[in-house]
C-alpha cells in the first residue's frame, strides 16, 4: 500500500464518523425498546435498567412469530424467482441480438421507475378474481414482477462488463449458450448475484403497502412490517417504547443475515479478484 | 437517447393494448343490496335461535383501541353461545380505514366491522351496499331510547351512501368520547387558579398561567389534526350544535364560514401568535403531547376524553377533567359515539351478529367497558369509574349527550375534509391564512365535494 | 427494421425462451395493473362502486390543481437531497474505503448501509425523535451555545423540507456506497498502480481512474435514487405527513390520498401517469449524460 499513516488516520476518522451517524438513530431506537413501559427517554440519557417487557408486549399483541415466518417465507420465494428469472432474461438481453430489444427495454424502464401506489388498487381487484387475495402468492407473485426490473438492470449491466474473451473462449470450446451460462459466467456473476439477492431481499422483507392491501384480513399470513404497522399507526394510547421493541423485531432478522451474507459476499468478490 | 424513445412508443402501445381489454372499473363488483342479509330481525335472538346455527365461526374485525374491550366481551359471548367461535382481528386505526372497505368487498367478508362516521369511511361501506341497515335490530333492542336522535345521526345514511345524517341506521357503539380539557390540578393550585366551569373562566384561566410565566396549553400538532379539535371545542362554544352538525352532514345551504366559526379559528390563531401552545407544537406528535402535559408540561391539555386512565396513571391523580359551559349552562363540543360497529351485508350468521351487539350493548357489560378506561352510554347510569378523573369524564360525557352537545368531527364532512383541515390548521396557527381564509378553505372542500357527488348521481340515473 | 423480416427466422427463438419466464411475470403482475392505471385515469372511480367515464377531466383538473405545482417544487429539493448529496457521499466513501486499508472493512460496511435495511417507519420514529423539541439534536445546539438555533424541525416551515432530505440523504448514502464499493472491486489493481507511478495524488486518481470506471454504477445509483426522491410517499407521511401546511407534500403524497384515504382512485391514477411519464424522462435525460450514447 502506498498510501501514507496520515491518510490511514484521517480516513479511519472519518468513516468513524459517518458509523457513528448511520448507527445513532439505530440506537436510539434500542434504548427506547429496552426501556421500561411507558417511559420516555430524554436528550441523551441512556437508561439506568434494561427491561425486555416491551420485546414480550410487542411480540404477544404482534403476533410476531407467526408474522417472521411469513416474512421469511415471502422474502426468500421472492429473492429466489427474481433471480432466477433475471438471470435468464439479462443473459438474452445483453448477449444475443434480436428484434425488439428496444422497446422490452423501454418497457422494463417504465417498471422501474412507476410509482406504484396507485396500481396497487387495479392489482387487488386483479388477484382478487384469481382468488389469491390473503394467500402467500398474493405478495410474491407481484413482487418477482416489480423486483424484476432493477433485478434485470443489475445482471444485464454485470454481464455486459465481463470481458468478451471469456464468452468466445467458451463458444470455441463448442460451449452452448445454457452451458456458457452456468458454468463461466454464473461462477463470476456470485459476487454481483449476492449483493442483489441481499438488495432484494431487504426490499422484500421490507415491503408494506402491497402487504397492506393484498392481504388485509387474514393475520396467519401477514408480513412482520403490517405486525410494526400495527403499533405505529395506532392513533391512540401509543407505547412509543413498545413500538420501538417491535421495529426492533422488523429489523433484527435483516440485519443479522445482512451481517453474514456480507462476509461471504466479501471473500467471494476476494476469491474473483484472486483468479482474475 | 434510443431507450427513452422507445420507452415512450412502448408506453403508448401497451396503454392501448392492456387498457381496452378492461370494462369500466368496477362495474358488476358490488351492488346495493336489494334484500336484508338474513330478513328482518323482529324479536330479540335467543341462545337457541343462535345454537340452532350448530357449530360456527363469526369473524370479526375492529380497531386496535377495542382489543381490551373485546379481550372481555368475547369470552363472555363463547361461554353464553358454545357453538360459536369469535376470530377477532385488530388493526390500527390507520390501517382499518385503508383497508376496510375492500376487507368487507372480499368473499370471505367479516361477519362484523368497524367503520368511521362520515364520508370517508361509512359512506363508501354503505354507498357500495357491504353493510346491512340495523333499524329492525334498533327497534327489536330499543337502542333509540338509550341514545338521542342528535347522537345517532352519525350512523345514518341514505340507501346509497349520498346523504349523511339521516335515512337508516348503519352503525352503533355502545361507547362515547369528547374533545375536553385536562388540567394539572398541582399546577392551578400554585397559580391559585380554581378549575375553570364556564368558557368565560377557561379564557381567563389561560391569561393567569401565561401572565405566571407558564405554557397554559400542551399542544402536539405533528398529525395536523390535533389542533383543529381545538378550535372545535372553541367552535362548541360560538355555534348551535345543529348547525354544526347540518354542516357536517352536507345539508345544502349550510355554511361553515359563520361568524362563530371564523371567530372560533380566530382565537385559536390569537393563542398560538400569544405563545399559549408553547414552541414546536407542529412538530410533537399528540402522544408526545399527552406523555408532556403527564410529566408536567403546561397548565391545560386539549385532547380526548380517551387519554383519562392513561393520564391518571402518568400523574398520580393530580389531573383533573372539565369541559367548559356555555353562558346558558350547556356545553357543545367535539365529540361522537365510538367507531360504529357494522354488520356485513353478506354475512350468513345473522343471528350471532346480532346477539353479539346485544352482548355489547348490554347493561350488564357497560361495567367492563368503564373498567377498560372508555365511558359507555349504556349502563343506565350504575357505572362506577376508576378514579375521579374518568368519574369527571364519564359524568360530563352522558351530560354532553343530555345536551345534545356532541358536534361531531368536522373532517367526516368530506372525503377529503380530514386532510383539508389539516393543512390549514397549520397553516392558520403560522398565519399563513387568515381565520376567514381557513373557513372558506373548508367550505370551498365541502362545495367541490358535493359538486362532485351531484355529478356523480347524474350519471347513474 | 430489418429484424422484422428475420422476425421468424430461427435464430432468435432462443433468446425469446430466454426471455419468456420475466416477460409473463412482468407483463401480468407490472403491466398489466400499469395499463389499468391508465384506463381507470379516465374515470372517476371510488376504488368500489361503478366508475363515471371522465375521459380527460382528471388530468385537466390537475392543471387548475394549485396544490400541484409547490408539490412539484419540494420534489426537486428531494432530488438534491436524496440523489445528489447521497451519490456524492457515496463516491467520497467507496474512494476512500478503496484508498486505504481499511480496518474493520466488514464493519463499517455493514453499518454504513444499517440505513438501507431499515423500514421506513422505523426511519421516520427515530429521525422524529432526533428533531424533536427536546431531542438530541436542540440538546446538541444548546450545549454549544446555539440554543436560539433550536425549535421542532419537521413542524416549521422553514426547516421542514430539508429535514426530510436530510433523512433521505441518510437513508440512500449507505445503498450508494454499496454499489460503488461493488464497482470498484472490479476496477484492475494496475490502473491504480499505474495512475500512482504516474504521480497521481488521490484526487487525481479519483477522477482518471475511479470515477470513469463507476460510470455504470453510477447510473444505477442516480436512477434508483432519483426515482426513489420523485416518488417516495412513505418517508414524507410518516415523518410530516405533507406538513405543516402543504410545505413537504409531494405528488405521490396525493397519489397516496387518493388511492387509499380519500377514494379518488381515478385522480390518483391520473397524478401516477404524469408522475412516471415525469420520472421517465428525467431518468432519461440523467443516463444520457452519465453513461453518454450507450443504451
Amino acid at each position: 500500500m502506498l498510501t501514507s499513516r496520515r491518510q490511514n488516520v484521517i480516513g479511519h476518522a472519518i468513516l468513524a464518523v459517518a458509523a457513528l451517524i448511520a448507527l445513532y438513530p439505530f440506537l436510539s431506537v434500542l434504548l427506547l425498546a429496552f426501556g421500561e413501559p411507558g417511559t420516555r427517554t430524554s436528550g441523551f440519557s441512556i437508561p439506568t435498567s434494561v427491561s425486555f417487557d416491551n420485546f414480550t408486549e410487542a411480540w404477544r399483541r404482534g403476533l410476531f412469530s407467526d408474522a417472521l415466518t411469513s416474512s421469511l417465507i415471502v422474502a426468500a420465494a421472492v429473492v429466489v424467482g427474481t433471480i432466477v428469472l433475471a438471470v435468464l432474461a439479462s443473459y438474452a438481453l445483453a448477449f444475443f441480438p434480436f428484434p425488439l430489444k428496444g422497446p422490452m427495454l423501454g418497457l422494463l424502464l417504465i417498471g422501474l421507475v412507476m410509482p406504484y401506489e396507485a396500481t396497487v388498487i387495479p392489482l387487488y381487484y386483479q388477484l382478487k378474481d384469481w382468488e389469491l387475495v390473503n394467500t402467500y402468492w398474493a405478495l410474491i407473485l407481484p413482487q418477482i414482477g416489480l423486483s424484476l426490473p432493477f433485478a434485470v438492470f443489475w445482471m444485464r449491466t454485470f454481464f455486459v462488463s465481463t470481458p468478451p474473451a471469456l464468452r468466445e473462449a467458451a463458444s470455441v470450446d463448442g460451449a452452448s449458450r445454457l452451458r456458457t451460462l452456468r458454468s463461466v459466467l454464473l461462477p463470476m456473476a456470485m459476487p454481483a448475484i449476492g449483493t442483489l439477492a441481499t438488495l432484494l431481499f431487504l426490499f422484500a422483507w421490507n415491503e408494506f403497502l402491497l402487504a397492506l392491501v393484498l392481504v388485509p384480513d387474514d393475520r396467519s399470513v401477514q408480513t412482520a412490517p403490517l405486525a410494526l404497522s400495527f403499533f405505529a399507526g395506532n392513533r391512540r394510547n401509543s407505547d412509543p417504547g413498545v413500538t420501538a421493541a417491535a421495529a426492533v423485531l422488523v429489523a433484527l432478522p435483516v440485519l443479522i443475515s445482512y451481517i453474514a451474507l456480507q462476509r461471504r459476499m466479501i471473500s467471494g468478490m476476494l476469491a474473483g479478484a484472486v483468479k482474475e | 437517447m434510443k431507450t427513452l424513445r422507445w420507452t415512450a412508443v412502448a408506453g403508448i402501445a401497451l396503454t392501448g393494448i392492456l387498457a381496452t381489454a378492461c370494462g369500466v372499473p368496477g362495474a358488476g363488483g358490488s351492488t346495493v343490496a336489494s334484500t336484508l342479509a338474513g330478513g328482518p330481525v323482529t324479536q330479540r335472538v335467543s341462545v337457541e335461535d343462535v345454537k340452532a346455527m350448530g357449530d360456527t365461526k363469526l369473524r370479526v374485525l375492529a380497531d386496535a383501541g377495542e382489543e381490551n374491550t373485546l379481550k372481555a366481551l368475547v369470552p363472555l359471548y363463547e361461554k353464553k353461545y358454545p357453538n360459536v367461535k369469535v376470530e377477532v382481528a385488530t388493526k390500527g386505526f390507520d390501517d382499518l380505514m385503508k383497508t376496510v372497505v375492500n376487507s368487507m368487498s372480499g368473499s370471505d367478508a367479516p361477519d362484523l366491522a368497524q367503520g368511521n362516521q362520515g364520508y370517508g369511511t361509512d359512506g363508501p361501506l354503505v354507498k357500495a351496499g357491504l353493510i346491512r341497515p340495523l333499524d329492525d335490530v334498533m327497534r327489536t333492542y330499543g337502542w333509540e331510547n338509550t341514545y338521542t336522535e342528535g347522537a345517532l345521526k352519525q350512523y345514518r345514511w341514505s340507501p346509497d351512501g349520498s346523504i349523511f345524517g339521516s335515512g337508516s341506521l348503519y352503525g352503533i357503539s355502545p361507547a362515547t368520547e369528547y374533545v375536553g380539557v385536562f388540567y394539572n390540578t398541582d399546577k392551578l393550585a400554585k397559580l391559585g387558579i380554581a378549575p375553570p366551569q364556564t368558557y368565560a373562566e377557561f379564557t381567563a384561566a389561560l391569561d393567569r398561567v401565561k401572565a405566571a410565566g407558564e405554557q397554559p396549553i400542551m399542544l402536539g400538532n405533528a398529525e395536523k389534526y390535533p389542533a383543529s379539535q381545538v378550535i372545535g371545542l372553541v367552535q362548541g362554544q360560538n355555534t348551535p350544535s345543529r348547525d354544526v352538525r347540518s354542516w357536517i352532514t352536507g345539508v345544502p345551504g349550510t355554511t361553515v364560514a359563520d361568524p362563530g366559526t371564523v371567530d372560533a379559528a380566530r382565537t385559536v390563531q390569537d393563542w398560538a401568535a400569544q405563545g399559549y401552545f408553547g414552541p414546536g407544537y407542529n412538530g410533537i406528535s399528540s402522544d408526545d403531547a399527552v406523555a408532556k402535559f403527564g410529566a408536567g408540561e403546561g397548565a391545560f391539555l386539549v385532547a380526548g376524553s380517551w387519554n383519562a386512565p392513561s393520564l391518571q396513571e402518568n400523574m398520580n391523580g393530580k389531573v383533573g377533567f372539565t369541559l367548559p359551559a356555555r353562558a346558558d349552562g350547556t356545553r357543545a363540543t367535539v365529540g361522537s359515539l365510538g367507531l360504529g360497529w357494522h354488520i356485513g351485508a353478506k354475512t350468513t350468521k345473522l343471528p350471532a351478529a346480532v346477539a353479539f351487539l346485544d352482548l355489547l350493548m348490554s347493561d350488564e357489560f357497560a361495567q367492563t367497558i368503564a373498567d377498560v378506561g372508555r365511558t359507555p352510554v349504556t349502563g343506565a347510569g350504575k357505572v362506577r369509574a376508576g378514579s375521579p378523573v374518568v368519574e369527571q369524564v364519564n359524568t360530563i360525557g352522558l351530560k354532553l349527550l343530555a345536551d345534545d352537545g356532541q358536534n361531531f368531527y368536522l373532517d367526516w364532512a368530506s372525503t377529503t375534509m380530514y386532510d383539508t383541515i389539516g393543512a390549514k390548521t397549520q397553516d392558520l396557527l403560522a398565519k399563513h391564512t387568515s381565520p376567514s381564509g381557513f373557513a372558506k378553505a373548508l367550505q370551498d372542500d365541502r362545495d367541490a365535494f358535493a359538486a362532485k357527488q351531484s355529478a356523480d348521481a347524474k350519471a347513474a340515473s | 427494421m430489418t429484424g422484422l423480416r428475420a422476425w421468424s427466422a430461427r435464430q432468435y427463438w432462443p433468446a425469446f425462451l430466454y426471455l419468456l419466464p420475466a416477460a409473463v411475470f412482468y407483463t401480468l403482475f407490472v403491466l398489466r395493473p400499469l395499463g389499468q392505471t391508465a384506463w381507470v385515469s379516465l374515470f372517476s372511480w371510488d376504488g368500489i362502486t361503478e366508475g363515471r367515464w371522465v375521459g380527460a377531466d382528471n388530468y385537466s383538473a390537475l392543471l387548475d390543481d394549485g396544490r400541484i405545482p409547490s408539490a412539484i417544487g419540494h420534489s426537486l429539493v428531494f432530488v438534491v437531497f436524496y440523489a445528489i448529496f447521497p451519490v456524492a457521499l457515496g463516491l467520497f466513501l467507496a474512494a476512500l474505503m478503496s484508498r486505504i486499508r481499511v480496518r474493520g472493512l466488514s464493519f463499517f460496511r455493514a453499518v454504513l448501509f444499517l440505513p438501507q435495511i431499515l423500514a421506513t417507519v422505523v426511519v421516520a420514529v427515530s429521525w422524529r425523535w432526533i428533531y424533536d423539541i427536546d431531542g438530541p439534536l436542540n440538546a446538541a445546539l444548546r450545549a454549544v451555545g446555539l440554543g436560539s438555533l433550536a425549535r421542532a424541525w419537521l413542524g416549521d416551515y422553514a426547516t421542514a423540507l430539508p429535514a426530510v432530505g436530510i433523512v433521505g440523504t441518510w437513508v440512500m448514502y449507505g445503498l450508494c456506497m454499496v454499489l460503488f464499493l461493488a464497482g470498484v472491486q472490479k476496477i484492475p489493481t494496475e490502473l491504480y498502480e499505474s495512475a500512482r507511478l504516474d504521480g497521481c495524488g488521490p484526487i487525481r486518481e479519483f477522477f482518471t481512474v475511479t470515477l470513469p470506471a463507476l460510470r455504470g454504477e453510477i447510473a444505477i445509483a442516480l436512477v434508483l435514487t432519483i426515482t426513489y426522491a420523485l416518488r417516495n410517499f412513505d418517508l414524507v407521511w410518516n415523518t410530516t405527513a405533507g406538513g405543516p401546511g402543504t410545505s413537504t407534500t409531494v405528488p405521490s403524497v396525493f397519489i397516496y390520498q387518493g388511492a387509499f384515504l380519500t377514494h379518488e382512485v381515478g385522480s390518483a391514477a391520473a397524478i401516477s401517469v404524469c408522475l412516471t411519464a415525469v420520472v421517465l424522462v428525467v431518468t432519461g435525460v440523467i443516463m444520457r449524460v452519465v453513461r453518454g450514447k450507450e443504451g
